[in-house]
């Protein structure tokens, strides 16, 4: 069953110097119980995507598009009816867990708050059980309901941040980077309690990161995304075995192997286009190892290969 | 740390540089005027008389002595006797103290009251216009003379709409029957006196008023930027994540994580409060120790002169370490 | 060309809206610094004469009115701005004069020098200035170089503050650090490396200054500590006037009073868009 489908999502920003194209024509489905990773290097529009999703953007972003969850599009609804998903059908944690509890308030005082947006009439024991059972959920003592945030460490804060984004058990969680500034040892906890969650709970993770290894761990489903586009879709081990977009090869060509000993560190040369001046065809062209002369006249659509997405002029045209 | 041993520790602290005010304080009044004797009865008076009024108030020992005498009896509440009313100065400060208490109370109540909702408006719309008229509004406020404006509302609402009074504290008669606090405003309430509270109350809104905007101007460029930072952390962002309202992440979120570095402007500014409050009273005719500080100045009596300006010291200490205080029990992060 | 690139400066700033406060703040302050410097060819009258009928509401030839001696209002103001900035100056030029250098040396030896001096103008600093200024001011008595000097001494801490702050991070960093391992003398490595780094940042603070020592003068006038009659001072015109608003001669205080509003703005504005163009503020998000 589909949990939530994103369709066609586009995202720009007016700023100052112009318009970015964060986002353009995004696609994918989450289902129940599968954890979909979105994979993307730094400013690709991954983490945006996570944010639009539950309408978290900055004011002087512009969303179009279809986000479906429960038969609606939920970027239609009105304030209120969004308040209410948040956090209950659909969760969100971030990637810096030092910043992203409230400094001067109890992790108890962060439950009720959450509980209370959905539940204005929650009792206390009510509230305190959920807490204590989120918090066991990934690993944290109940009798740390009272501390601060500062009296716990970027792992435990992270683990924190996770129980308040299961506690009212949402359908979906969102992950945007949850490891990204975290060192492997404590990445490596985190990690197994995302897949233990995985298997305990019905919902579905989107898991938004930059680390091809974590991806490799957890998912089920994988989206490439370049410069704001969805460039390949596939599920984990297709995409691994056989990557089809250009860039998703010389992506995981350049991981290190540990076990070819003195190799030369491989990358891709050039640099993302600048997202306020698109230049016309394949967004990938100037780095491309294959470009063909149709890349530098259109942008190439979503092709279907096998079951599979592919956003490359190789597959088809 | 507990917030007990914090309280300690910060009074501790305080010590120290009250008494560098006070010795500040003695350079100024006993030191610099070479003889304040002289400066008090005139260069005519007889030299007896001059040596008696010095043997008087002991300045004939040397300056050390002189120095110590002077703690000493500000330690025990001794003020000296006032040369122009021949009463203890304590006693005079302390009938005139609510009076100056009163005022800046109010004023202070104005000022956080348009400071916290114009500031935190402002930059919760940021670019928009509530926020364009905040910003000027800081920067004009910021340059008024207090002592200006408060005679520009006495001509407005006094002289020309005949609808508040000019000056003074109450109406002949009108004060409370029983004073318990001297605040007027507590007092007539306690008593009952419904046309007494009526009263003091139309003879606050001017004085009130008027220092509370011009300090407010402060406020609100403070309460703005501070808030447009917090509005900006990730911290709120998460709030809106678990569905908190925008009312919520305005008020319980962002402002409260922006009244730390408030409250410690709020304390500085008291400073700035009590220098307005001078000026105020000045203007009003207000019965506080500022006026009181004033006058006493026209009429050269220096033990009035000294005493309110140590009392005015020992003000602003105790208000400084209270909104320390506050703010460590605001946030716990300070107490470590 | 010179003024092709002027006009694109100005544009930029117009543009930005820090830039449009630092020209509105220019423009007022060199209308007042004319008006100082050229009083005696602007001012219709002498502002020490009576001059006309008494409490004349303004109109043709006294065009701000005239006060309860006669004298010209409008000349009057004109000339009140010489006190406003003589007094401003040379009380903000003494404190940065004693300020600064102790900041510099205070701030460079460290140690328990700098814990004692640094607790003694933080308790100044914290105590009312204007209170402090009045108890001076009272024992001094009045006097131009008297009134200048209470207010300096109010302003000193400011100046310490932030030169000693700043020189205490600058004099850890490696240049410095580079300087003593050749062999330079502190008195060296304090004039050519630590000032010149630290002296930016005062003139926004010099300014600001100014801002506010015009406001205490304005304040010590107006309580009756500052420049004798019948000098002509905005403060103290304003006590005055405020007898007679009673009568509804509302331009013995209005025109005063905007003429201190509008000096201290000009400062203000001035000082802000310097501060905005010297430190510039990392745009703010929402």
């Amino acid at each position: 069953m589909i949990n939530l489908e994103v369709k066609n999502l586009n995202i720009e920003y007016s700023t100052r110097n112009g318009t970015v194209y964060a986002v353009k024509d995004a696609s994918f489905k989450v289902k129940t119980k599968e954890t979909l990773g979105i994979v993307g290097e730094s400013g690709c529009g991954k983490s945006t995507t996570g944010h639009a999703i539950l309408r978290l953007l900055p004011p002087n972003a512009k969303i179009k598009g279809n986000v479906i969850y429960n038969n609606k599009n939920i970027l239609e609804l009105s304030n209120k009816q969004m308040r209410q998903i948040r956090g209950k059908d659909i969760s969100i944690i971030f990637q810096d867990p030092m910043t992203s509890l409230d400094p001067i308030m109890r992790i108890n005082e962060h439950f009720y708050e959450l509980i209370k947006a959905h539940n204005p009439k929650a009792k206390e024991e009510e509230m305190k059980q959920i807490a204590e059972d989120a918090l066991e959920s990934v690993g944290v003592s109940k009798k740390r309901l009272d501390n601060y945030p500062f009296e716990f460490s970027g792992g435990m804060r992270q683990r924190v941040m996770i129980a308040l984004g299961i506690a009212l058990k949402p359908s979906v969680l969102i992950a945007d980077e949850p490891t990204t500034s975290l060192d492997v040892v404590v990445q490596e906890q985190i990690m197994s309690v995302l897949k233990n969650l995985k298997q305990t709970k019905d919902m579905s993770i989107i898991l938004i990161t930059h680390d091809l290894g974590v991806v490799a761990e957890v998912a089920d489903s994988v989206v490439v995304m370049y410069a704001g586009e969805v460039v390949e879709y596939a599920d984990v081990q297709n995409l691994y075995a056989n990557p089809l977009h250009p860039y998703t090869q010389l992506l995981l060509k350049s991981v290190p192997n540990i076990k070819i000993g003195d190799m030369e560190l491989r990358y891709i040369p050039g640099s993302l286009p600048d997202l306020k001046n698109i230049p016309r065809g394949c967004r990938f062209k100037d780095r491309c190892p294959y470009k063909k002369d149709i890349c530098d006249k259109e942008e190439p659509p979503i092709f279907n290969v096998d079951n599979r997405e592919v956003r490359c002029w190789l597959y088809g045209g | 740390m507990k917030l007990k041993t914090y309280i300690l520790t910060r009074i501790l602290l305080s010590i120290p540089m009250i008494l560098i005010i006070l010795t500040i304080v003695f350079f100024v009044l006993r030191v610099l005027p070479g003889n304040p004797v002289l400066a008090m009865l005139g260069p005519k008076a007889p030299p007896e008389v001059i040596h008696a009024m010095e043997h008087q108030m002991g300045l004939d020992k040397p300056i050390i002595i002189q120095y110590f005498v002077y703690l000493s009896h500000i330690a025990v509440g001794n003020f000296g006797i006032s040369t122009y009313t021949s009463l203890p100065v304590l006693q005079e400060l302390l009938q005139k103290f609510p009076a100056t208490f009163e005022l800046t109370l109010y004023a202070m109540i104005v000022a956080v009251f348009i400071g916290i909702f114009m500031g935190t408006y402002a930059a919760y719309n940021f670019g928009k216009p509530v926020d364009i008229f905040a910003r000027v509004y800081s920067i004009f406020v910021y340059s008024f003379p207090v002592f200006w404006f408060g005679i520009m509302l006495q001509l407005i609402f006094g002289v020309w709409l005949h609808w508040l009074p000019v000056s003074g504290r109450s109406a002949p008669f009108m004060i409370p029957d029983h004073i318990y606090t001297g605040i007027y405003t507590i007092d007539s309430l306690l008593n009952g006196e419904f046309e007494v509270f009526i009263d003091t109350v139309r003879h606050l809104i001017l004085p009130s008023v008027t220092l509370g905007i011009v300090i407010s101007s402060i406020f609100v460029r403070m309460v703005r930027s501070n808030v447009l930072l917090s509005l900006s952390s990730q911290y709120v962002t998460a709030a809106r994540a678990r569905g908190a309202t925008e009312k919520k992440v305005l008020f319980k979120h962002a402002l409260k994580n922006a009244m730390p570095p408030i409250l410690t402007i709020m304390g500085l500014q008291f400073a700035l409060l009590l220098a307005g409050a001078i000026l105020t009273e000045t203007t009003f005719s207000w019965p506080g120790i500022g006026n009181y500080l004033i006058t006493r100045i026209s009429y050269r009596d220096f033990p009035a002169i000294q005493g309110a300006i140590v009392f005015f010291a020992f003000f602003v200490s105790i208000i400084s370490i209270l909104v320390d205080i506050i703010n460590a029990w605001i946030d716990p992060r300070i107490r470590y | 060309m010179i003024s092709e690139k002027l006009g694109k400066n100005i544009k930029q700033l117009i543009g930005d809206s820090s830039g449009v406060m630092f020209l509105i703040g220019l423009f007022l302050l060199v209308i007042f610094i004319i008006m100082a410097v050229f009083a005696p060819y602007i001012a219709p009258y002498s502002p020490i004469k009576p001059t006309g009928a008494q409490l004349l509401p303004p109109q043709v030839g006294h065009i701000m009115g005239t006060d309860n001696l006669g004298y010209d209002v409008f000349s009057r103001v004109i000339y009140g701005s010489r006190m406003a900035f003589s007094i401003a100056f040379i009380a903000t030029i003494i404190a940065a004069a004693i300020g600064i250098p102790t900041g510099l040396i205070v701030g460079y030896v460290g140690g328990k020098l700098d814990s004692v001096v640094t607790m003694i103008m933080d308790s100044i600093y914290t105590f009312p200035g204007l209170i402090l200024a009045i108890a001076i001011a009272a024992m001094l008595g009045q006097g131009l170089i008297n009134i200048s000097l209470s207010i300096a001494v109010v302003y000193i801490p400011t100046y310490y503050r932030v030169i000693r702050s700043q020189v205490a991070t600058i004099k850890s960093e490696l240049y410095v650090e580079g300087a003593k391992a050749i062999g330079a003398k502190p008195k060296t490595i304090l004039s050519k490396y630590i000032l010149p780094n630290v002296l930016p940042s005062t003139i926004v603070v010099l300014s600001m200054n100014i801002a506010d020592a015009i406001m205490t003068e304005a304040g010590l006038s107006f309580l009756g500590l500052g420049i004798a009659p019948p000098t002509p001072d905005w403060g103290y015109d304003l006590s005055k006037g405020q007898q007679f608003i009673l009568q509804n001669d509302w331009w013995l205080v209005v025109f005063p009073g905007l003429a201190i509003i509008l000096i201290v703005l000009g400062f203000s504005m001035f000082s802000e868009g310097l501060n905005e163009y010297l430190n510039p503020n990392i745009g703010e998000k929402r």
